[in-house]
């Protein structure tokens, strides 16, 4: 009897074979054509969760997560604008891998779907993050659905939505193809709110970045500045302090509650609960009030900054933020059980606990208001010594899930920069879970999953 | 919302159109009660009365705003809210945004903010609502950005913020009835879509 096989090495290991990459302090590896490509073959079996795939130019990353905080980047160089596509293994990859084509004319060998996603034809060029973009045919093709010969057979038809109807997920197209009313297959493409900001970003101190990372998706802005201000703190080795960590910790969940409670009182309506619906409305219109008054503004797009803050928040309006909490909390108790959404009642209760928490810096961190009297000292830190190449990789929670920014800092600006948003993951699968519905269907499903498409186009 | 809210009467119907941005907008927008200012939400451009545009619109959305904006009956209202649908805000002037809806469209009620708050939102559309009900004079002047709108900030195409935020000014627009500019009927769209007076 011969003996058992080797286990073969886990993906994981496959990427650590790779050549560590000294400029990130994010645990990147540089795999060579061979062993990214063993690695590709590896994820058809193994569970190492791919959670983004974007491009620099010259390489292609790919953010692997072995546990939610645990994070491992795979990188690849591009060679004669190609690379060897992860998506014939994992579907996750292929709407990231028909963005790096849209984005960079970089196109993934072998992959499943390299339609335009983003690139409608209107920009007046393609390729625009690439160092020669090239030329834009006129006019723009139309966009191109499947249907198949099984559709032909089922009888099915197709229909339009958007991106004007958008079921109010924001600017978006639907295709439906429908066998009666039922949904046989739906195909989102979206791209209309693209705004270039990978572009926009480049050749900007973190600090003046920030503002603009602020306003890819607002319900998730406090979100994207924490990945982004983490990210670039991992960059260069700066460490915030507890008080600040706190609070922004605070932020973060004081932000989640307001989306979830904006996501709920969409969803209530849609379903007919209308006095539910209404209060849901009205207890984000305290919250965001209570957001003013401690960090400047209702949807807190102006305070954070990396290391530290841009405008330190307002005591005053840290010290009323716990009654502000009561009275949500007191709001949120007599909402009848049979509500749909009580996933994201469940975290906001979770997320009241933790803003409590956050916003008492006075108690649990004794140094709080010191910090704030020193801001030069952080500049200092950073003009002391410019160094060349630097990466980082950085992680806050929104209320649709986890968002990762990965950026490159040179000489002190950013030379490349992505945000792995969970809104294009829920896209996706939107896509799957339509299946079997009809258009109202959608509609709730859409609102049960508050997709944002502003994230997901950035 | 549904017909069943709509007091006896015809209420204006109002189409809220999120042409891209970062949804800051919609997002207040959604804490407006319309029906307390007499309007009801519809989804079909050939419903509305009002459009309210949110978001910077891309250069391909700014072709589906036109095609909704031209499906409307006659007489329709075009709102832009907040700073990017006016002039495109922070992205205006990349190569996914030109800029915003003014210039490009007759705008009838600007509320500028980077976003409003729901407070001035609730009082520019209230106040357009009025003018509307009252048969404001409706003039052929070219549109006007409130006092406030001027104050603001105006990046430069191509620019990127440089500074520390600007504080937002959430001002509610004086709306004279000369600030109303009605499509009809001397404001036809031509091939491009763009006002041709």
């Amino acid at each position: 009897m011969s003996a058992a096989p080797r286990p073969r090495p886990s993906a994981a290991t496959l990427v650590r074979a790779g050549r560590p990459v000294p400029s990130s302090r994010s645990g990147r590896y540089l795999l060579s054509q061979d062993q990214w490509a063993a690695f590709a073959e590896r994820l058809d079996s193994d569970p190492l969760h791919l959670s983004g795939l974007w491009s620099d130019g010259a390489e292609i990353h790919a953010l692997l997560l072995e546990s939610a905080d645990a994070p491992l980047i795979a990188s690849v160089a591009v060679e004669r604008q190609r690379f060897l596509a992860l998506s014939p293994m994992r579907a996750s990859a292929i709407l990231p891998e028909r963005i790096v084509r849209d984005l960079w004319g970089i196109e993934a060998m072998a992959a499943r779907d390299l339609r335009p996603w983003l690139d409608h034809g209107a920009w007046g060029l393609t390729a625009p993050l690439a160092a020669r973009p090239g030329p834009a045919s006129w006019p723009p093709e139309p966009p191109d659905f499947l249907w198949d010969e099984a559709d032909d057979a089922a009888g099915a038809f197709q229909l339009p939505i958007g991106p004007v109807q958008t079921l109010t997920i924001g600017p978006a197209q639907f295709r439906l193809t429908l066998v009666g009313e039922r949904i046989r297959r739906l195909e989102p493409l979206l791209g209309a709110a693209h705004r270039g900001i990978a572009l926009a970003l480049r050749g900007l101190q973190p600090d003046q970045a920030i503002r603009l990372v602020a306003r890819i998706d607002a319900t998730a802005s406090v979100a994207h500045q924490l990945a982004f201000a983490r990210a670039v703190e991992a960059a260069s080795g700066v460490q915030p302090g507890r008080a600040t960590e706190a609070l922004r910790r605070a932020m973060g969940a004081l932000e989640r509650m307001a989306i979830d409670l904006h996501h709920l009182a969409r969803l209530w309506s849609l379903r007919g609960h209308r006095a539910a619906a209404a209060r849901a409305g009205s207890l984000r219109g305290m919250l965001l009030p209570a957001a003013e008054a401690a960090f400047g503004d209702r949807l807190m797009m102006r305070s954070l900054a990396p290391g530290g803050w841009s405008v330190a928040p307002d005591k005053a309006g840290l010290a009323t933020m716990a009654a502000t909490l009561d009275k949500v909390e007191a709001g949120l108790d007599p909402l009848p059980d049979d509500l749909p959404g009580q996933d994201r009642l469940l975290s906001i209760e979770r997320d009241l606990v933790l803003c409590r928490s956050g916003c008492d810096p006075l108690r649990t961190v004794p140094e709080f208001g010191q910090e704030e009297e020193r801001p030069g000292a952080r500049a200092e830190e950073h003009s002391g010594q410019p160094v060349a190449d630097q990466e980082g990789l950085g992680m806050a929670e929104a209320a649709q899930g986890q968002v990762w920014h990965w950026v490159r800092l040179e000489n002190g600006v950013v030379s490349a920069w992505h945000a792995v948003d969970p809104n294009l993951a829920c896209v996706a699968a939107l896509a799957s879970e339509a299946v079997g519905l009809d258009r109202d269907g959608l509609a709730l499903l859409c609102a049960r999953f508050g997709v944002s498409v502003s994230g997901a186009d950035q | 919302m549904n017909e069943s809210d709509a007091a006896p009467g015809r209420r204006l119907e109002v189409l809220h159109l999120q042409a891209g941005g970062c949804g800051g907008c919609a997002l207040e927008f959604a804490l407006v009660a319309l029906p307390g200012l007499g309007l009801v939400e519809t989804e079909h451009p050939r419903h509305a009365d009002l459009l309210v545009v949110s978001g910077a619109p891309g250069r391909e959305m700014m072709r589906a705003v036109r095609a909704a904006w031209t499906a409307m009956a006659e007489p329709k209202y075009l709102v832009a809210l907040g700073d990017c649908a006016i002039e495109g805000g922070r992205f205006r002037g990349t190569y996914a945004v030109e800029g915003g809806l003014e210039g490009r469209l007759p705008v009838a009620l600007a509320i500028p903010g980077s976003p409003p708050a729901p407070d001035a939102i609730r009082d520019a559309l209230g106040a357009l609502v009025r003018a509307i009900e009252a048969g404001a004079t409706l003039s052929d002047e070219p549109f006007r950005r409130t006092a406030e709108a001027e104050a603001a900030p105006t990046p430069a195409p191509g620019a990127v913020p440089t500074s520390a935020p600007t504080p937002v000014p959430t001002p509610v627009p004086t709306l004279a009835p000369l600030a109303l500019l009605p499509a009809a009927p001397r404001h036809r769209l031509s091939g491009d879509g763009s006002s041709d007076s």
